[in-house]
This record gives C-alpha cells, structure tokens and sequence, in this order.
C-alpha cells in the first residue's frame, strides 16, 4: 500500500520523464519532419510524402501530450486538494484517482464515481486520440508503401 | 460454486419479468445470492398483484400470501410462472426443484417436504403443501441445514423453535444452520414471551418487564419438565455450554448450570433462576446485579470514592485520554484522582479510547499509533509497568469490519507494545464479538465486554467471551451529595483487577533537548510507523530517505525546536512531525518546479508560480500570511511585515524557506500560531484554537496538524489522522527526555 493511499498523486518520476522526453522529442521530430517534407517536394514519391506526414504527426502528438502532462508541473499537494475539491461536492470527496492514459487528474467520490478535476486542457485528450491514430495509420501506409510501389 | 439450475433460474426471471420488477437484470452466474433472492421476491409480489415492489418480503407480502394462496400444491397455484418462482428458489436453496417448467411436479413435492423438515416445521405444516411463512423462508438466504462446521445442537434448538412457535403471527422461521445468530436472538426472546402466555402483538422479542416479570415465576429446578426446560437448555446451548437440547432438568444439566454461573460471575444455585436466565437470553443479564467494577467519565473524588466502596466497588475504569475537554471534561484521569483511589483502597484499570468511532479508525498504522499514544499517557499519568490497558472498540463493528480493521488494528497495538518492551499488556474493551475475535488472534489477554449495549450486532447471539475481566451490564447512579457519581457498573471476573499502587505522575513539564540515548531508537520508531503507513525507508520515489528527513526535521536543529517549543508554548512534537512529514513527501518533481521557479525570477524578476517549498514544503503566500500574523500579534520580531501581492516579497521568503532548514522549521512554528489563532486572512475559516498549551488534548492536536496540511476538507481531514499517529511517537521520545 502506498503511503499516500487513496491520495496519491501521478507519479512524479514519470511525470518529470515524460515531460523531459517530450521536451526534446517534440522539437526534434519537428524538424525532422520538416526536414523530410522538404526531401519529399524533391523526390515527389508518396512513400516520402507519407513519411514526412507521419513524423509531423508523431510530433504533434508528442507536443500535445507533453502540453498536457506540463499542466502537471506545478500540481502539488495544496493544487491537487484544491481542484478535487472544486470538482466534488463538499464531504463527498474519497480519493484521486491519476491516469496517464487518458491523461487525466480524476477524483473520486463517495458513490463509487470519478470526477475530472479538469486540470488537464479538455482539448487534449481527443486530439491526442486523433493524432495518435493518424500517426500510427501514417506510419502503417509508410511501411507497405514500397511493396506497391514496387509493383 | 455455479450452478447450471440457478442459472436457469436467474434466466427465467429475467426473461419472464423483463423491465416488470423495477430492477437491473439479475446477473446469470448460476450462483445464489440476495441480488436473485430479492429479484425472485418481487416476482412474486408482481404475481400476487402487489403495485410497490420491494425486496423485502414483508407483511404485506406474507399477509396477501396468507389471503390469497394460504396452501400452495398442484391444484392452488395459479399459474406457471408462479411455480417456476417456488421452483427457482427450490434451486437457489440447494433443493431439487423439478426443472422450472411450471409444474408443482412430484418432484417439488418431495423437496417441499424435505425443506419442511430441514425447518423443523413439517409437524405445524404437515404434507408438500407450500405456506406463506415456509415461502419467506424459501426466498432468503438462510440455510436450513448445518453449514460452515455449524453445531447439531443448535440446529436441533433451531428446528424446534420454528416447529413450536411457527403459528404464532409474529414469528418467522429461523435459520436452522447450527449458528447462534441476532435472528435466533431474538426468536428466543419471543418464544419465551409465548410460553409465558403472551399475546400476538404483546409478545415484541424485547426483554422488558413482562418477560422478567414472567422468567422470575419460573425457576427451574432438577425433576422440572417441559417446554421451559427446552427454552432454558437451549439457552444453554446457543451461548455454547457443554448441555444437551433436552426437556427435562436432570442433575447433569443442574452441574452445567452451576459452571456457567461460576463463569459469568452469578450465584452458583445450579438452578435455571432469573439471574441465569437473564444472562442466557441478553447480553446484560440481570441488571440488578451490583458489579464489584464500574467505569466511568467523572473524576473520582474522596467523597465519591467513599460512596463507591460502600456500593461494594473494587475496580474502578477511567480514560486515559480525552478527545475533547469540553463535552465531557473529566472524561479522562484528572490531576491526583489515581492518588485518591489508592488512597481508597480501591484499584484503577486504564482504558483507552482511539480518536474517532468508525471502522475507518481503526487500521494498523492507526493501531501503533493508538498503542503509542496510551503508552505516553499511561507513563503520565504513573501507571507502572504490568499494568493492562483496555483499547476501546467504541462501534457496532461488523464482523467483516472486525476481520478488516479491528484485528490489524489490534494487530498494529500489539506491535507497537512489543517494541516498548512490552511494559503494558493490552486488554480489549467492546462487543462480544470483538473482544473473542481479538483475544483468539492473540492480541488481547482480557476482554471488558460492552454488554450494556445488548442490540450491538457484536453482542446479540454471541456468547460471553472467555476472558472476560469485566461485563458492563448497566448505568447508574450511586451516592449522593458530594459523592454521588453516574458510573457503568460492570461485573468483575477477577481475571484483571487494575492497579492499586501507581508512580508519580509525569508533571507536564516544558520540552528539553533530545537525550542523546533515545534518537537511535526515535528514529527507528519514526521509520517503522512509517513503513506502517507504507513509506519506505528508503523513499521510494521520493527525494528523501527516511534517516535523511528525521536527521533535518528531528535531529540537526534539535536546539531550535527546543527554543520555538518553550517559547511558544507547544510541544516539539508538533514542529517535528509537520516538518518531517513535509519533507517524508518532497519528489524530484517538486525540486524541478522550484528550480523553475528560480530559474525564472532570475531571468524575468516575476514569481511565476507559488509552490510549496523546502523542507516544510511551505508557500509563499502561507509564509507571509503567518510571518505578517505573529509580527502583529508580538509573537516574534525583528522581520518587517511583507506585501503578499508584491512578487520580490514573496520569493524573498519562498526562497528563505528553500535555502534554510532553520527558517523553515521556525516557519512551521510560526504556520502554527497563525492556523492556531484560527489563519486569519487565509483560506481556512475554521474557529480559533485556544493559545497553544503544553496539555492539548488530541482534538486540538489534530486540528493543528490539520490546519497544516489545509483547510478542512479531504484529503487533510484523513491525512492528519495519520500525522496524529506520527506526533505520538515524536512524543513519546520527547517525553522520555523531559522526564529524565
């Protein structure tokens, strides 16, 4: 059992990672991505075209997802006591409830139900969930591409 | 265990009254339980042509039953569907239900007269017939047979229970399962208000003065005979007595008698008399019995101690703490009152109550630190070493709440005492149940057994535990004048008989340094109630190992906190435990915000976020709140008052507390006069606590730690139950230095 059991946090560690690992990967893959658009206009192949699509779109999600754990910064104790109890009515409040997928600071309540907390922009979920599909379609049609283009 | 019939019961009631019963669909896992015991219920009330369903099969249930369909069999039930109900609960019973095909079929027959006799009732309602009464107990969750290592002759009290008092309106069968139990209870109560000629609607299952009035003209004897001697043997038998079910009082039954009695402390007269009655049928027994012990909340003074003798009092209980001084403010042991009961010649046994009265109190951690706490006051208040405390289980505790939070609270006691060095035994003061269930897990040596509170689910249907040391059985008042006193007169057994001679008490001296001799093993405490809660010694994930926080927070400014405790009249306990908990939960995410922080206001010279900072984890806004207060209020001086808008002022005292351990704890000090003096200004509107005092009780000590953490609301309402337990084993050690 936690010590912070049933109010504990995300954790900070991975929060701290998460944010450092976005902090790089979110510009490097920027550039990259630009960088292989610029190659694409070059070559004129789908498969380079759909390539630079998928690392803009990896990017993207990054960054959008790292915006989102970045809101968990300076979300300490006195912030996290704050938000619950703004989203849940007074007395009924019984634990937090984290979770990094979807990203959410979540409370819960005495009947059993989890409240967001709404400390997490409300945009940043579904975008997520879009760009993560996109990317991972995008990344799909740059694997098989060479196969039809062989044909 | 699934099982393939009920599951096709749980499909025929979903299918047949699908969106009728005003509930979800029954789950088809093929295993009984309430949730198809009550869906088959409201089918039933839906066939009778009842508008409000419920799950409770009632009186109006049984009574249109009764009007309707008085016996159900091949020829009465009125339609298919109305069998298929007494088939599926046949199934969910564990009977044979004959398919559920709607057919009152032989093979229904056959298992309705099984069940009958399995209830005890197949004399009063002879034949396959299906009565009202036998219907409710079809669709409940008793057990008709013995279950769980349940006992013969219990069952066999059971059956004959339902047999002989199942035609009276108010009785309903009884579980025939071999476990003594609430509803047993109370069916005894009943039959006894039966036999002694009791009317429907005058018998009422409560042990008033027409059922006392009724046992004392019925004494028993050897050569008695008859039902009585049923209702008296097999009173015998449900609090688990070595007797026979019989209906004769034989000279064997008289000598068990007559052990019972010498066990629950009555007149040994091996006669079935009132007194034994009495103890057999409630937990109180006969409460005209003077008990040579009684607990109380009221200091005992010379006159009253005076009055008690004379009422034959030996052993007196009293608190060794007190929640609160203002709604009972003598609850606990007052300034010289042990002095006057030695002086008495009477004897004092402690018992100590933990802070709060649910389930949720009671845990492991909380059990060390409840063991903690009553050590501290049983040393200050000069009980000496031998002495056995009673630790409360002041609720109606459930049996899953006694196996989920009162053992590993009791648990966490017994730990706590062995690592004292085992100076105190422990004692447990509560229900029956309570009190058997934590003596048989070996944590307790005598029980004080709450049986004035005879409707405790702990107390109804258990027996008297078998260490009992005290039976409390009533409330009364006894002296007059100055010496009149309203005490708990319980029952003495001899097993404890408390303490007649004690040591000095502790003064409530100012707080000192820290012996060099206690840090070693301060520290070790500290750690292990820590890991109690579920912080490890090394930290976890956190930025600070457990020897690192109490070194900075205990050890290291040692002579400060000594300093802020005398001069602000506190114990060092609360400055150490706020400042060590603090420091117990700073993560490199926190340290990364504040380098952010820094990083920022050297760059742009704007505060950009207030965020708990340092060892104290302390914000800015906090900081100058409770500086700004104890400048005004004189509590300190030589720091000029700071704007709390202004963004150099409060990075100049966030970064103070960043920097400096000893400003930090000072801060702690100062956060704790301004939270004391009710935080004005700040975001926490509750009420002023009186100046801080050597003698706060553990309300107001909770509530500092409280108003610490944040306003009041959770998670600082539990939280502070926590720090609570930390404070008493800072105390503890600090107590010990004080007092060398």
């Amino acid at each position: 059992m936690s010590g912070d059991a049933p109010y504990e946090g995300h954790n900070a560690v991975v929060v701290l990672l998460l944010i450092l690992l976005g902090v790089v990967a979110t510009p490097w893959l920027t550039v990259r991505g630009i960088r292989l658009l610029v190659r694409a206009r070059t070559t004129g192949t789908r498969r380079a075209w759909l390539g630079a699509a998928a690392v803009l779109t990896w990017a993207a999600l990054i960054g959008v997802y790292t915006w989102g754990v970045l809101h968990l910064f300076f979300f300490d104790d006195t912030e996290q006591s704050r938000a619950c109890n703004k989203a849940v009515p007074t007395g009924q409040l019984t634990g937090y409830d984290p979770s990094f997928i979807p990203l959410r600071f979540g409370c819960r309540t005495s009947d059993g139900a989890t409240v967001d907390a709404s400390v997490i922009p409300s945009y940043v979920n579904p975008a997520s969930a879009v760009l993560a599909v996109c990317a991972v379609t995008l990344t799909g049609f740059t694997r098989v591409q060479p196969k039809e283009e062989q044909k | 265990m699934a099982d393939e019939m009920v599951r096709r019961a749980q499909t025929f009631v979903n299918t047949a009254y699908a969106g009728k019963l005003g509930i979800d669909r029954v789950p088809e896992t093929g295993v009984t339980g309430w949730t198809t015991m009550f869906a088959l219920t409201r089918a039933l009330q839906y066939e009778l042509g009842i508008t409000a369903l419920s799950d409770t099969f009632g009186p109006t249930t049984l009574n249109t039953l009764q009007t309707k369909y008085p016996r159900l069999n091949s020829g009465t039930v009125p339609s298919e569907n109305f069998c298929r109900i007494i088939q599926s609960g046949l199934y969910c019973k564990g009977y044979d239900g004959g398919e559920i095909d709607g057919k009152y079929n032989e093979r229904v027959q056959a298992s309705m007269t099984r069940l009958k006799q399995d209830m005890g009732v197949d004399f009063a309602f002879p034949g396959s017939d299906l009565t009202p009464k036998v219907f409710k107990g079809l669709l409940n969750m008793d057990a008709y047979i013995t279950v769980n290592g349940g006992s013969d002759a219990i069952r066999a009290v059971q059956r004959w229970l339902n047999g002989e008092f199942v035609n009276r309106r108010d009785f309903n069968i009884i579980p025939c399962d071999g476990h003594h139990s609430r509803d047993v209870a109370k069916s005894m109560l009943y039959a006894v208000q039966f036999t002694i000629g009791m009317a429907d609607g005058v018998a009422n299952g409560v042990f008033g003065p027409g059922t006392q009035a009724g046992l004392r003209d019925h004494t028993l004897d050897v050569g008695s005979s008859g039902t009585w001697v049923q209702l008296f043997s097999g009173g015998m038998v449900l609090n688990q007595r070595p007797v026979s079910f019989v209906s004769t009082f034989t000279s064997g039954l008289s000598s068990a008698v007559s052990q019972f009695q010498s066990f629950a402390k009555l007149p040994v007269t091996g006669r079935g008399d009132f007194s034994t009655w009495a103890s057999l049928l409630v937990s109180y027994g006969d409460q005209a019995r003077k008990g040579e012990a009684c607990d109380g909340v009221t200091r005992i003074t010379p006159a009253r101690a005076t009055a008690l003798k004379a009422e034959g009092i030996k052993y007196i209980g009293r608190y060794l703490t007190n929640a609160s001084t203002t709604s009972l403010p003598e609850k606990a042991i007052q300034s010289g009152e042990l002095q006057t009961i030695a002086d008495n010649g009477l004897r004092c046994f402690p018992i100590y109550q933990t802070f709060g009265r649910g389930a949720e109190d009671f845990s492991y951690p909380l059990g060390r630190a409840a063991a903690q706490a009553a050590i501290n006051a049983a040393l200050d208040h000069g009980f000496k070493p031998g002495t056995r405390i009673f630790f409360a289980v002041d609720f109606d505790a459930l049996d899953q709440d006694v196996t989920n939070s009162v053992l590993p609270h009791f648990k966490g006691i017994q730990d706590a005492i062995a690592d004292d060095g085992g100076r105190f035994a422990i004692g447990v003061y509560g229900p029956r149940n309570v009190c058997t269930r934590v003596s048989e897990a070996g944590h307790a040596t005598a029980s004080f057994v709450s049986d004035m509170s005879s409707g405790f689910s702990g107390n109804f249907g258990y027996p008297l535990p078998e260490n009992w040391a005290y039976d409390q059985i009533v409330t009364r008042t006894v002296g007059s004048g100055a010496g009149a006193i309203e005490i708990d007169n319980n029952i003495a057994s001899g097993r404890d008989t408390g303490q007649g001679s004690f040591n000095a008490p502790r003064p409530s001296k100012p707080d000192g340094r820290l012996a060099d001799d206690v840090i070693e093993s301060m520290q070790i405490d500290v750690g292990k109630f820590m890991q109690s809660l579920g912080y490890p010694l090394d930290g976890g994930t956190r930025s600070y190992q457990h020897w690192k926080c109490f070194q900075s927070a205990v050890v290291d400014h040692d002579a400060l906190i000594t300093q802020l405790s005398n001069r602000y009249n506190m114990r060092k306990a609360l400055i150490q435990t706020s400042c060590y908990w603090e420091m117990r939960h700073i993560e490199p995410l926190d340290e990364a915000a504040w380098a952010t922080v820094i990083a920022a206001y050297a760059t742009t010279g704007e505060y950009i976020r207030d965020t708990s900072t340092g060892i104290g984890k302390q914000r800015a806004v906090t900081l100058v709140g409770a500086w700004n207060h104890c400048l005004m209020a004189g509590y300190t001086d030589g720091r000029r008052i700071l704007d709390v808008n202004n963004d150099d002022d409060k990075y100049s005292i966030w970064k103070e507390a960043y920097d400096s351990e000893e400003f930090a704890l000072t801060s702690v000090a100062m956060i704790h006069n301004w939270d004391i003096d009710g935080k004005p200004g700040g975001d926490d509107s509750s009420p002023a606590l009186r100046r801080p005092s050597l003698d706060y009780t553990d309300t107001e000590i909770y509530e500092v730690l409280r108003r610490y953490q944040g306003p009041r609301v959770e998670p600082a309402l539990s939280e502070a139950k926590k720090r609570l337990g930390l404070y008493y084993v800072m105390e503890k050690y600090n107590s010990i230095s004080r007092n060398m």
